[in-house]
């Protein structure tokens, strides 16, 4: 069945084409979640969180924009609602955050251990982005999307959007400056500028 | 591994200057660091939720799918319980108005209809108040935002007014925090699930049944209501405990019955009660510290002087900046220049927050009631302005003190 024709039936309440729907989307929605929240933890949660309002808000959707953009759109906006839910209620949570936790016994090869201890501080930065600019860092250079696009699910100017992402970088790079667990891969790049935009 | 509490730190959202074009073409051109680079592609690569096992999530959220058989059901269920709860006595509590000379009948159902008509509508958004957002099922909400059954409202440090023409004017507030808020019925009585937070409403009297009515039960319990015939409350839920601050009207607190009225602790206006939503032998009234009332569909309450001596008059609750001005300072002031002055206030706020190039022209009247010390007590708009015009305009009313006494009336024309 095509997309259209599952999104029409499961806009109808049809409970079998929503769960088609889940199955198409569901990696997207994790994936994309999981970069933002910096809670992994709550993923299950949220993208369950995510699909409820997808099925109460899918009637709604007139397909003016294309499926995916107007299911991250939701994506983002529920994984704001919760972070900020979760800003003012102390939370218990693992001392480090949860699938980049290697297992106490298992012992990584040193490449590895460093990539892991790099992803860890990457993420550890990222989380200190402001919102908005962590939003489009995210969607724009993990997720791959053009700035248009984001400036759809963000509902802001393009404009608007290249320069939050223009002071994400910046910023990011002043914190990159300071992190001790990059200091191998500022020692093997230096501070040169890469190639790709 | 060791665990530990700790709050999630986000920073301040503020927006940087925008830059141009050429600028931004400019910084993209000159590229950025490598390391930044190598962080990137590696994160495409690492930053994934591997394997998940989705069958479960797939089990939860099924189950948790509002469908039509799923709510009748739900509601049968919830009825059969109800009349458990009436024999434990303890553990529910329903609270409604009704006239004062009669008891109202009132509705032996409340369960949502079951229908494969088209949804109806259960309210518009009208407007939203604050520095934060409004979302309803997720998505970003504005004005003119159709409510159907279901849709889930979340008001991040904002407010959402709502209207039901004729029926009630309504409001979701988060103040300092974030409230949510669903709709579980959008049939003759308008019913709203509070999780989180306030709703306020001013509910038009209706001779049968029930206007409007909101659900207050935590998670895990039996149906806990607050069903209004016609009156100005605010209910604020933060977990178990409720407050319920009644403006005008009477309310009777106890379990409701699958069928008739519900019997219990019949309170008149103004009362400001607290209870524990698990144990009604925790019910407390109070006749002062009467939350203000908000606004709502063209109508200021009057907060009644009766039975009780002292009610603050109405100041402001929003915006917040207005909130503690000084009134032992006040010179007074003409009613129309204060009118006048509130006008030019809001008009401006009102400016500031539109987006487009439209002139919105606007015509009404006020009439105020003015104590003896020259304080408003209300404010009638008629026609009725947006809520948060009316809202700023009465607020800015009631921080003058006024030259007249009893009735004034003035016109209200402004642009913004």
């Amino acid at each position: 069945m095509t997309d259209d024709a599952v999104l029409r039936r499961a806009a109808s309440g049809d409970p079998a084409a929503f769960r088609e729907v889940f199955v198409r989307h569901r990696s997207d929605v994790a994936r994309l979640v999981y970069r933002m929240l910096n809670a992994p933890a709550d993923l299950e949660d949220v993208v369950q969180e995510v699909f409820v309002q997808v099925f109460r808000s899918l009637k709604d959707f007139r397909g003016q924009s294309k499926f995916t953009t107007w299911l991250h759109r939701v994506t983002v906006n529920v994984v704001l609602m919760h972070r900020r839910s979760a800003r003012s209620r102390p939370v218990l949570t693992e001392e480090a955050p949860g699938d980049l936790v290697a297992d106490e016994h298992q012992v990584l090869p040193d490449e590895d251990a460093e990539r892991f201890e790099r992803m860890r501080a990457f993420q550890r930065l990222l989380g200190r982005l402001a919102e908005k600019k962590r939003v489009v860092f995210v969607l724009h250079e993990l997720e791959g999307m053009a700035p248009a696009e984001i400036a759809e699910i963000v509902e802001a100017p393009v404009l608007t959007v290249r320069t939050r992402l223009f002071y994400a970088r910046r910023e990011l790079e002043a914190m990159l400056a300071e992190e001790p667990s990059l200091a191998g891969l500022r020692a093997t790049f230096g501070n040169g500028k890469g190639e790709e935009p | 591994m060791s665990k530990r509490l700790h709050a999630i730190d986000m920073k301040t959202d503020t927006e940087e200057t925008e830059l141009g074009q050429a600028e931004l073409d400019a910084a993209e051109d000159r590229g950025r660091s490598s390391v930044l680079n190598a962080l990137v592609n590696e994160g495409r690569v690492d930053l994934l939720p591997g394997e998940r096992d989705w069958s479960r999530v797939e089990a939860r959220l099924l189950q948790d799918l509002p469908t039509p058989a799923k709510k009748h059901v739900r509601a049968r269920d919830g009825m059969t319980r109800a009349a458990f709860v009436v024999l434990a006595a303890a553990a529910a509590i329903g609270l409604f108005v009704r006239s004062r000379t009669e008891p109202a009948p009132v509705s032996t159902s409340t369960a949502p209809p079951v229908t494969l008509a088209a949804p109806r509508v259960a309210s518009a958004l009208t407007g939203t108040e604050g520095v934060g957002e409004v979302t309803v099922n997720g998505l970003l909400a504005k004005a003119g935002r159709e409510l159907h059954a279901d849709d889930a409202i979340i008001a991040d440090h904002a407010r959402a007014v709502f209207d039901r023409p004729g029926k009630v004017a309504w409001l979701v507030d988060a103040e300092d925090g974030v409230a949510r808020a669903r709709v579980a019925s959008a049939g003759d009585t308008l019913v709203l699930g509070l999780e989180d937070g306030a709703i306020e409403a001013q509910v038009v009297p209706v001779p049968v049944g029930e206007a409007f009515a909101v659900d207050i039960a935590p998670p895990g319990h039996d149906r806990v209501r607050v069903a209004v015939h016609g009156t100005h409350l605010r209910v604020t839920r933060s977990g178990n405990h409720v407050v319920v601050d009644l403006s005008e009207g009477v309310v009777a607190i106890g379990v409701p019955p699958a069928e008739g009225i519900t019997k219990g602790a019949e309170i008149h206006a103004p009362a400001h009660i607290e209870l524990d939503a698990t144990d009604l032998g925790t019910l407390k009234v109070e006749r002062t510290g009467l939350r203000t009332p908000i606004p709502l569909g063209g109508h200021v309450p009057v907060l009644a002087t009766e039975p009780v001596a002292v009610v603050p008059p109405p100041s402001a609750p929003a915006p917040k900046a207005h909130a503690s001005q000084p009134k032992a300072q006040r010179a007074a002031v003409p009613a129309r220049v204060a009118i006048s002055a509130a006008i030019d206030e809001c008009a401006a706020v009102a400016r500031r927050q539109r987006m487009d190039e439209v002139l919105v022209t606007v015509t009404s009247d006020v009439q105020l009631q003015v104590d003896a010390n020259g304080t408003a007590t209300s404010a009638q708009f008629t026609p009725p302005l947006k809520p948060e015009l009316q809202t700023c305009v009465a607020n800015a009313i009631y921080k003058a003190k006024l030259e007249e006494t009893g009735t004034v009336t003035a016109p209200v024309v402004f642009g913004y």
